[in-house]
């Protein structure tokens, strides 16, 4: 008998805005322990929610992004558990009426596209981050309180190849909207993952279990991957499935129980009554449809139509928003798109690997990028000296016309001081001359070494081959 | 009818889950609270309701107010970690559960 994995994946992104959800302490990261919240964030006595307008707004974004119903009138719940990432007592979520309904994701695997229906988006504050020890935890809240997006998808996934590829694609809406910098490293999206196995043809679902708080999309194919392979060898051997909660090790790519079904937690939800039922304005929801950027597909599509480039090298571009909001920028100078691509895929993406960091982090300007392949173009520089300029420009951080002046790296273009340069070393070189009278061609390559080196590098390439294979046949006549 | 040991027991559990200390001294107290509680509870419980939307605001209206994305920040925390029964390094020290 042959199992279906099937999978739902619930993702939880913070969202980018100034302040909390529900009070006006600041949001970031790393700051100094419980120094970035007040007395909201804490539950205080006497204190009121009051609904961030950024964090809806934001929000609204992905859902217009995952083609979702969105409900105008904005209800919040009390989730109760006792733990001490949430000092409360409660989370305030949605849990009656969601933000947005009914979406899809379109992804692609082995080139074949599957849609992921989604069945809802909600608004909640995230919990404080714990860090445990033997016998203590350890609780900071400052990040208790941040606005958060919660997507779930119905269990429209079929393996952990589709899961990642929804995962990528769902990071690359959170990056292209704006709305996130959706780092899982960082913990500002993460993922739990629902999987049961049923045999092929079976109509009804399988017992499930749920991976929590998995932290990159590698883990999660890796966790389903085991889980998938977990629940097989229990059914093949005729025993059931447990339903339970689990988390996955990365030490040893295994998941390991956390509580099950009969431990599971009654969240006991009922309506938040701090917060009042708010209604949006319609014409808000539409204008910010309306101001959506272009989402990476858009973008791939237009570099590929109007651009010229192929499909492989406008999903290079579009994979990083970075590299393509670079490239977006470059292209208001130089119209070179094919050049423009070749260096970012090339020296800027091996650069970018070398250094671990991204492209706004360095010291490359759109502006320089477009000078660099203008003065290769126009001859000013070789492609070998361009190279010599962008490693200066990394460093340094100056325009490229500033390093080929101090330099003195302008190409020779003089045809007269070429020719010098080309009789000297064939002058130096005589025996040279000899091979390339008895045929031996290879010799061309050798004697145009010697003159770059003569030159420092600075003569242009293809005059001083010209040059070169004139001199030869005029000593050889 | 509950025994004293089972609301004792039931009020411990609750004590737990809510993360509070409680001693036998207070248990005392706390039968006598819970018996008077469960009085009013059984009042209320007699009502029939069974036809009756629950009413969950005081008012029953919709507002459109949201707060802008301005930071406020007051550096009242290090008076809100005064509360922490005990800390480490600005981080509130608590036991160990994990969840």
């Amino acid at each position: 008998m042959e199992f279906e994995q099937i999978i739902g994946l619930e993702v939880h992104c913070e969202l980018k805005t100034n302040s909390k959800m529900f009070s006006s302490a600041p949001v970031t990261f790393g700051k100094e322990p419980n120094s970035m919240m007040n007395e909201i964030d804490m539950g205080m006595l006497g204190t009121m929610p009051v609904l961030n307008k950024r964090s809806v707004e934001l929000a609204i974004r992905v859902c217009h992004a995952l083609h979702m119903d969105i409900d105008e009138v904005l209800c919040f719940d009390r989730k109760n558990y006792y733990y001490a990432d949430l000092p409360k007592g409660f989370q305030i979520t949605q849990y009656r009426r969601p933000l947005g309904k009914n979406g899809y994701l379109d992804i692609e695997v082995d080139h074949v596209t599957t849609r992921i229906q989604i069945e809802r988006l909600h608004l909640e504050e995230d919990t404080a981050k714990q860090i445990h020890y033997n016998d203590y935890s350890l609780i900071d809240y400052n990040r208790a309180g941040i606005p958060l997006i919660e997507i779930v998808t119905c269990p429209d996934i079929r393996n952990a190849k589709q899961a990642a590829a929804y995962l990528e694609k769902l990071r690359q809406i959170f990056l292209y909207t704006d709305v996130s910098d959706a780092k899982m490293e960082e913990g500002s999206m993460r993922c739990d993952v629902n999987i049961s196995l049923r045999p092929f043809g079976c109509d009804s679902y399988g017992t499930r279990t749920e991976i929590k708080n998995v932290n990159s999309i590698s883990y999660v194919q890796k966790a389903i991957e085991f889980e998938a392979k977990r629940h097989e060898e229990l059914l093949r051997c005729g025993k059931s499935v447990l339903q339970e909660t689990r988390r996955f090790d990365e030490t040893i790519n295994e998941t390991i129980t956390m509580r099950t079904k009969s431990d599971a937690i009654d969240y006991r939800y009922y309506p938040e009554v701090n917060i009042l039922p708010i209604h949006i304005d319609h014409q808000w929801v539409l204008d910010i449809k309306k101001q959506l950027p272009l989402m990476a597909e858009d973008r791939e599509k237009i570099y590929i139509e109007k651009h010229g480039l192929s499909k492989r090298e406008a999903h290079f571009i579009v994979s990083s928003k970075e590299i393509s909001d670079f490239y977006e920028e470059t292209i208001q100078f130089c119209q070179d798109f094919q050049k423009i691509y070749h260096w970012l895929s090339g020296e800027v993406q091996s650069y970018l690997n070398n250094h671990h960091c991204t492209i706004y982090q360095t010291k490359l300007k759109p502006i320089y990028l477009s000078q660099l392949i203008q003065y290769i173009k126009e001859d000013v520089i070789s492609s070998q000296q361009s190279k010599q300029v962008f490693d200066c420009v990394m460093k340094e951080g100056k325009a490229p016309e500033v390093i080929i002046q101090e330099l003195d790296l302008r190409q020779i273009l003089d045809s007269d001081v070429i020719e010098e340069i080309v009789n000297h070393v064939l002058d130096v070189n005589a025996s040279s001359i000899q091979d390339y009278i008895q045929g031996k061609k290879k010799v061309i390559g050798f004697l145009m070494g010697q003159i770059m080196k003569e030159s420092k590098g600075q003569v242009n390439p293809k005059m001083a081959n010209q040059i070169l294979i004139q001199s030869l046949q005029k000593r050889t006549q | 009818m509950i025994c004293i040991d089972a609301k004792k027991n039931l009020l411990k559990e609750i004590s737990h889950q809510a993360m509070f200390d409680v001693s036998d001294n207070d248990l005392i107290d706390l039968v006598k609270e819970y018996d008077s509680f469960m009085k009013c509870v059984a009042i209320l419980e007699s009502i029939e309701t069974s036809d009756i939307t629950p009413l969950i605001y005081p008012y029953e209206i919709e507002t459109n107010f949201l707060r802008e994305d301005c930071i406020v920040h007051e550096t009242h925390h290090r008076d809100i970690l005064k509360n922490a029964k005990m800390t480490q390094d600005c981080y509130i020290k608590v036991p160990k559960v994990v969840k």
